[in-house]
């Protein structure tokens, strides 16, 4: 009796101390949508929002590079606003970032950020968790206009949840090939535009080698400078493009752009998984057979070896002439141009290697409006819920703003293409030579889709990532794609029902 | 008013400065432990409970309604909740079964070597027990470097083309051979500490007896260091029903992660995208810790030494007279 008197007392205790807890939430559920009051803002004479010193903590999923870069973009900023808004950076990797955000809007709400820079197509769950505020009512009071037609449209429907924009865009990023342009050239092979020249160029250089006529040059252990041209040798160079389901650039993008060239989605309208498709399943049938050709394949030989779950396959192949293309993040594509630039300096530099998007390259019919998609991801601004001053979410909305508007090639440099039309077409964008050198290999960036908003985009993502990995896997040979995402989608949706 | 006698005060004052004495003494040496007792055990084990029986509504993470035992019965009668939980107790459940039987024999092999003290022994004793110290993060990208499928230098090697970490099979080898490497240095030194300190005068006398080498190891050795092995088998077992940093280094680009999935795993991978699984998540997470007791319970009854411990004595007294 004693102890259960006890156990009661100890939950009521645990229960007791959550439901204060609880209560320290604050003011979650306060997401105007409508006109906002004027709060704490101050006007000058002509009615504009005076700023005097208003500082704005950000935390940015940007590390490395990526962050020196956006790091000098913000120093530009704060420079221009000097006196009025400054902004201050944290960089956390994704790893930490939502798991940080999570337990500081729990039990920190005082220490959290008033802005938010990471991945757009999250925002839902964002929201879902009352995390963000939407940014119309603050754009409109700082008197600053969100152009829809300027803006990718994808890119901006991500961050729209039930109407409302929650985080506003500022780049689109995806992985992209790379490809040796001298050995291309050399054994008179054209660079393809679509998935069946892909494998044409691909098999006609497997048998090119096959016949030991396939000139090849790169840096081996038989002691090859890597300039000195060579022939590959008759067997064993069968490896044109290699990719490996555990690699980043195949699981986070590939994966998503073969499913999209071929007609598939991602998300239903109830937010639940929309990739259980048969134009889904095509997509990724392509990459089956990129690794297990089979009768009914376009390709009749493995246009890469089976990696397994290795990552980053492509660099050492390339480098090395046993292959002709390569995946490869964009913003590491600067450091392989330096690279070769050294590497080849006696012949041609750089110049021996170019870059193209990934568009049009997994579609079997090229002549459909989507084969030219190529799945993204973007970067937004996203305001939070925890800022409740007015002066300071109108001055972050003049940051995203200014940041939108005014980052252009620099951090399309590092691989981040513009969300805004106008400054994809400003002439300050053209005119750098890194645009005419690379970024514009990249195409256009209205091709890049990102996923729906769905607060279930943990799972949907997941799950259709797992369909990737097992229909490239020689572990699954036998089984058929389709099998294999009904299986997936089966347990996804169970679990979000679970959940719901 | 009350007269006091000058014993009686003086007895008093001894009586209440022991008291004190003896609290303080208490709160100094018992305090902090019981502190963080109280903080990193019995409040998470409370909370766990009172989590495992609340509903999360994805906002918070604290529960927004008590639900009793719903979720235990969720996932005790939900499809992927079966599929996927109780595969996963059974994966972590199979591979303990195999890896602690191994890290307590191979460390009792290696610490009975030792104990021979063959020449250089400490630098012996000193580099198996290095593996143990490396971050598992470290060793597991050796092991991820060294088992590479196309570069690897053990199939470069052995010339042979094995996917370590993409086939089921293989890659629970793997994360078998990695609890093995780091692993079992702790068990190694525990074991020859124990070896240590085994009383040479029995192996005499059993020699004395006629006792071979065999029985001196199985009548004398394992006895002697039985508790020692009770505790390495005790702790190897808790350990490996909880892994997941090993399987989450190594085999997180395994296509079928179904299939390897431990318990631990499993529970972590649902605190993914808000905190609506977090209730489904501790109910997971106290079954496991039912089952690993339950486990431990039955280990514990079966090695424990049973009252009336003669029982050894008689063993040699029969041995001796079938002789």
């Amino acid at each position: 009796m004693k102890f259960k008197r006890a156990l009661c007392c100890a939950m009521a205790g645990v229960l007791s101390a959550v439901a204060i807890g609880c209560g320290g939430g604050g003011d979650d559920g306060r997401r105007p949508v409508g006109p906002v009051d004027d709060g704490d803002l101050k006007f000058d004479p002509n009615n504009q929002i005076v700023y005097e010193n208003v500082q704005l903590k950000m935390w940015s999923v940007t590390t490395g590079d990526d962050a020196k870069t956006q790091d000098d973009i913000i120093a530009r900023f704060n420079e221009t606003y000097n006196g009025m808004i400054k902004v201050t950076t944290e960089h956390i990797s994704r790893y930490e970032l939502e798991p940080l955000l999570d337990t500081t809007m729990q039990f920190d709400r005082g220490s959290a950020p008033d802005l938010f820079f990471s991945h757009g197509s999250r925002a839902a769950e964002y929201v879902e968790k009352d995390w963000l505020l939407p940014i119309e009512p603050y754009m409109d009071k700082a008197s600053l206009v969100i152009d829809r037609t300027d803006y990718v449209e994808s890119l901006l429907d991500a961050t729209t949840v039930d109407g409302h924009i929650y985080g506003l865009p500022q780049d689109v990023h995806s992985a992209m090939v790379v490809y040796r342009a001298d050995i291309l050239e050399k054994n008179g092979l054209d660079v393809p535009t679509n998935y069946q020249e892909l494998v044409e160029v691909c098999e006609s250089a497997i048998d090119l080698a096959k016949a030991g006529n396939l000139w090849v040059r790169g840096e081996n252990s038989a002691g090859y400078k890597a300039t000195d041209w060579r022939k590959a040798p008759t067997t064993g160079w069968d490896n044109p493009f290699p990719i490996a389901y555990g690699d980043m650039w195949v699981h986070e993008f590939l994966g998503y752009t073969a499913a999209a060239q071929n007609g598939g989605q991602f998300v239903a309208s109830d937010g639940k998984p929309g990739w259980n498709t048969n134009e889904v399943a095509n997509g990724l049938q392509v990459l089956k057979d990129f690794v297990m050709p089979s009768e009914t394949s376009e390709n009749k030989y493995p246009l890469t070896k089976a990696y397994g779950s290795e990552y980053d396959v492509g660099n050492t192949p390339l480098r090395r002439g046993d292959a002709i293309f390569k995946l490869l993040g964009p913003w590491e594509y600067p450091r392989d141009l330096a690279e070769y630039e050294s590497l080849m300096a006696a012949d041609g530099g750089s110049s021996n290697i170019q870059t193209m998007s990934m568009s049009n390259l997994f579609a079997k019919d090229s002549s459909k409006e989507y084969a030219s998609k190529v799945k993204g991801e973007g970067h937004a601004f996203m305001l939070m819920s925890t800022v409740t001053s007015r002066t300071k979410q109108c001055a972050a909305m003049v940051f995203a703003d200014w940041m939108v508007n005014n980052s252009s090639v620099e951090w399309a440099k590092r691989g981040h293409l513009p969300s805004l039309k106008s400054v994809e077409n400003s002439s300050e964008y053209r005119s750098d030579p890194a645009y005419d050198a690379y970024i514009k290999n990249w195409g256009s960036c209205d091709d890049y889709i990102v996923i729906q908003p769905t607060q279930h985009y943990s799972y949907v993502d997941m799950y259709f990532k797992h369909c990737v990995q097992k229909a490239m896997s020689t572990q699954f040979k036998n089984s058929s794609v389709k099998s294999i995402m009904n299986e997936e989608y089966e347990d996804c949706v169970d679990y979000i029902d679970l959940y719901a | 008013m009350k007269k006091v006698t000058l014993e009686g005060y003086a007895f008093n004052r001894e009586k209440r400065n022991s008291k004190i004495r003896k609290t303080g003494s208490l709160l100094f040496f018992f305090g902090p432990y019981f502190f963080c007792f109280c903080l990193f055990f019995v409040f998470p084990l409370v909370l766990g409970v009172v989590m495992s029986m609340s509903k999360f509504d994805g906002k918070s993470m604290f529960p927004s309604e008590f639900v009793w035992f719903d979720n235990f019965k969720t996932v005790f009668t939900n499809r992927v909740m079966i599929k996927d939980f109780w595969s996963s107790v059974w994966y972590t459940i199979r591979f303990a079964l195999i890896i602690v039987p191994l890290c307590i024999l191979i460390p009792l092999g290696l610490a009975l070597l030792i104990n021979i003290k063959p020449p250089c022994y400490k630098i012996f004793r000193a580099c198996i027990y290095l593996p143990g110290i490396f971050p598992l993060t470290s060793t597991g990208l050796i092991l991820l470097r060294m088992f590479s499928y196309h570069n690897g230098f053990i199939n470069s090697f052995f010339n042979i083309s094995v996917d370590w970490f993409g086939n089921t099979g293989t890659a629970w080898f793997m994360v078998g051979l990695f609890c093995i490497w780091g692993g079992i240095g702790g068990n190694f030194i525990i074991l020859c500490a124990g070896l240590e300190n085994v009383d040479k005068g029995l192996y005499e006398a059993s020699g004395m007896d006629g006792a071979s080498r065999w029985e001196k190891f199985r009548y004398v050795t394992l006895p002697a260091i039985k508790p020692q092995l009770i505790m390495c088998i005790f702790t190897s077992l808790c350990g490996y029903m909880n892994l997941y940093g090993q399987n989450y280094i190594l085999l997180s680009n395994t296509p079928d992660q179904d299939a390897v999935m431990t318990a631990v795993f499993r529970i972590q991978n649902m605190l993914i995208g808000g905190s609506k699984p977090y209730g489904y998540a501790a109910a997971m997470g106290i079954i496991l810790g039912a089952i690993i007791a339950a486990i431990t319970a039955v280990q514990m009854t079966v090695t424990k030494e049973r009252k009336g411990g003669d029982k050894h004595v008689r063993a040699f007294l029969d041995w001796k007279e079938s002789r």
